[in-house]
């Protein structure tokens, strides 16, 4: 009888509160660029970003190989690796960041924000954006749209064509990660 | 004809033709593996032998931007954007290898299964925790 009376205290123990694993691994995560040009648009996509997602200390860590940017035109990718980014000599891109009021165990979408560092071409900005967390109680996904300052990071963009080029970059960025173990 | 006429139109022909060089080498898709030589090609078993460290990958560096082939074991089929990464790995599981296959190659991913042994051929970006190879080929299955 005893036995009886304690299961529904084990089914909410077993249901209501199971506790997420503490780190969290995407080696797939998708990162695009959207830059307004007089021209044509420019736009890649890079489908091979790394990220870490640790619920315990609420930190992301996001590791973006630059040269995995995909462009449809070659001479763009180019210009993108050799002129702007200089990829051979900042072959990476990396944001380090906490999550405000983060709430791990919380079933769902929320929008949360996110504070932290981005480095790009060697210089580190503090960054503070908005996006969305959604956790199905296996997996996390962490998706939003956030904005950079071209000149922030000494973009060079040769005189003739800075008129033409708008001066901030459109980033998207989806995350969906694994768990993951040590 | 006068040569004042023969003149203005070579001029004509020739801003014509250099206009439409011009046009098509700054629209010039990026160019498909299929048409790239492969420079080397490597085993995930032999490089999980020679890769102890995540930094011992620098030493392939000099590949970045260059056609490789990578024979290995399929551990992993994602899918992204509008196409594939193939995650392939040792028989020890110790390095592994994302390939980003080219748009073309989609209708092969049925014929992969997890655990097949397959030769891809990609062009290498550099690596992160992985080799990372972009619009690769699968050349032997």
């Amino acid at each position: 009888m005893k036995k009886l009376l304690l299961l529904p205290f084990l089914i909410i123990i077993s249901f209501g509160f199971t506790k997420p694993k503490k780190q969290y691994l995407t080696r797939n995560g998708e990162v695009t660029f959207f830059s307004y040009a007089a021209a044509e648009n420019i736009k890649a996509e890079n489908n091979q970003v790394l990220s870490l997602l640790d619920i315990k200390k609420e930190k992301i860590a996001v590791n973006i190989l630059m040269r995995a940017f995909e462009f449809e035109k070659s001479l763009m990718q180019e210009h993108f690796n050799d002129s702007y980014i200089e990829s051979d000599i900042y072959p990476r891109a990396t944001f380090e960041g906490t999550i405000l009021n983060f709430k791990p165990e919380e079933k769902g979408k929320r929008t949360k924000f996110i504070k932290g560092d981005f480095t790009l071409r060697g210089i580190t900005k503090p960054v503070k954006l908005k996006a969305e967390i959604d956790y199905d109680g296996n997996q996390y996904t962490i998706t939003g749209v956030t904005t950079i300052d071209v000149k922030d990071y000494k973009i060079k963009i040769p005189e003739i064509l800075s008129s033409k080029i708008a001066k901030t970059v459109k980033i998207s960025f989806n995350f969906k990660y694994d768990s993951y173990e040590k | 004809m006068s040569k004042k006429l023969i003149y203005i139109l070579s001029i004509i022909v020739l801003l014509f033709l250099s206009g439409f060089l011009f046009f098509n080498f700054i629209n010039q898709k990026v160019q498909t593996t299929q048409k790239t030589e492969s420079v080397i090609t490597l085993s995930a078993d032999n490089l999980s032998k020679e890769i102890i460290l995540i930094e011992d990958l620098k030493r392939f560096d000099h590949f970045i931007e260059k056609a490789i082939q990578i024979k290995g074991i399929i551990k992993k089929i994602e899918s992204n954007g509008n196409g594939y990464t193939v995650v392939l790995n040792s028989e020890n599981k110790k390095i592994n290898i994302l390939c980003k296959l080219q748009v073309d190659q989609n209708e092969k991913i049925g014929d992969l299964i997890i655990g097949d042994t397959i030769t891809i051929k990609g062009i290498y970006k550099g690596y992160l925790i992985d080799m990372i190879l972009l619009n690769c080929i699968i050349t032997k299955h």
